[in-house]
């Protein structure tokens, strides 16, 4: 019996230069979650599904915002030359502007709307990291778009829309 | 009788125990765009050393810890580790030919097991071990397979991040008091 007990207290030790032992418990485990917690989960990974969609969606809205804008300032530069830079007053690029500068427009609310309404259901700190300066510029892109928006109708007021 | 060998299996095993007093993880990982690295410091562990010269060695961190400077991207990297489901990363193994106390740098390597994501992977870890205050400071590096880990690999503008990740550490245990 005693060599019993001696063998399986032996057995318990890891072989020196052998493979790793079966498993090591230095630390206490982890608490186990409750029912409570498991049900949590299961809708904090729900919500993380969302999320990770919408901002996918997200990503592929800013690049097609991108492009859209960078189609609209091209449109709007010919459309200018062509009213007052001696192009003859044509209106060729008009509709191809102002069309151009909705779809920029509705992309990009769009776009933010995906990100302001994606579920966040893992509690982050507040601070000031990438994404919060990302944030941030987009604050000040989407003020600055708004005020194209504005100045576009004053500029083209009773020339161009009326 | 019986409480022999109750007692024999309950003791506590022969060795010197050290604990974790404070050190770092760090994470790297590659886009096409660029690389991220991400570090906790938040980190758990123990080691017990015993006369025959292996050491037994726990360490584990919650992913919820790791910091790489960008919120969205911490939180990316707690889903797609299935943080809520498997909180920690963890890494168990032994290592041969240590006596504590250290008396010079060593460079040797635990044979261990990797756990993350829920998935466990065997993996030799070369580890450098110094005497450092009051125990052994040791640091490492090795890469690990996302994939191998069923890791599903983030993407950003539609580009996964490689598949190969660096974990990297700086842990300074001291004898347990």
């Amino acid at each position: 019996m005693i060599a019993l007990a001696a063998a399986l207290a032996l057995s318990m030790q890891a072989a020196p230069g052998g493979s790793p032992p079966p498993d090591i418990d230095l630390l206490p485990p982890p608490a186990a979650p409750d029912p409570a917690a498991v049900a949590r989960q299961e809708q904090l990974d729900r919500e993380l599904r969302t999320r990770r969609n919408m901002l996918q969606l997200h990503q592929l809205g800013g690049m097609l915002t991108l492009a859209s804008l960078g189609a609209t300032v091209i449109f709007g530069q010919l459309n200018y030359n062509d009213l007052y830079g001696g192009g003859g007053y044509t209106r060729r690029w008009y509709d191809w502007h102002r069309y151009s500068a909705f779809t920029s427009a509705a992309l990009f609310a769009g776009t933010g709307a995906l990100a302001l309404f994606a579920p966040s259901p893992l509690e982050k700190p507040m601070r000031l990291d990438t994404a919060m300066l990302h944030r941030i510029a987009m604050g000040v892109a989407t003020a600055g778009l708004a005020t194209q928006i504005v100045l576009g109708f004053v500029t083209a007021g009773g020339v161009l829309f009326f | 009788m019986l409480a022999l060998v109750a007692f024999l299996l309950c003791a506590p095993p022969p060795g010197q125990l050290l604990d974790l007093r404070e050190g770092s993880l760090t994470y790297t990982v590659v886009h096409r765009l660029h690389e991220v690295r991400a570090t906790s410091h938040q980190v758990e562990g123990r080691a017990l050393a015993q006369p025959d010269g292996t050491v037994k060695v726990q360490v584990r961190v919650r992913i919820a810890t790791f910091d790489s400077g960008n919120s969205n991207r911490d939180e990316h990297m707690r889903e797609a580790t299935h943080e809520q489901s498997h909180p920690y990363a963890e890494v168990k193994g032994t290592i041969s030919g240590v006596t504590i106390p250290l008396q010079q740098p060593q460079e040797t390597t635990l044979h261990g097991t990797v756990e993350l994501n829920g998935e466990k992977q065997a993996q030799d870890i070369p580890v450098k071990l110094e005497p450092a205050r009051g125990g052994v400071r040791a640091t490492f590096a090795f890469p690990l397979s996302l994939d191998a880990f069923k890791v599903e690999r983030p993407q950003l503008l539609f580009i996964k991040i490689e598949d190969r990740a660096t974990i990297s550490g700086d842990l300074r245990f001291e004898v347990a008091r």
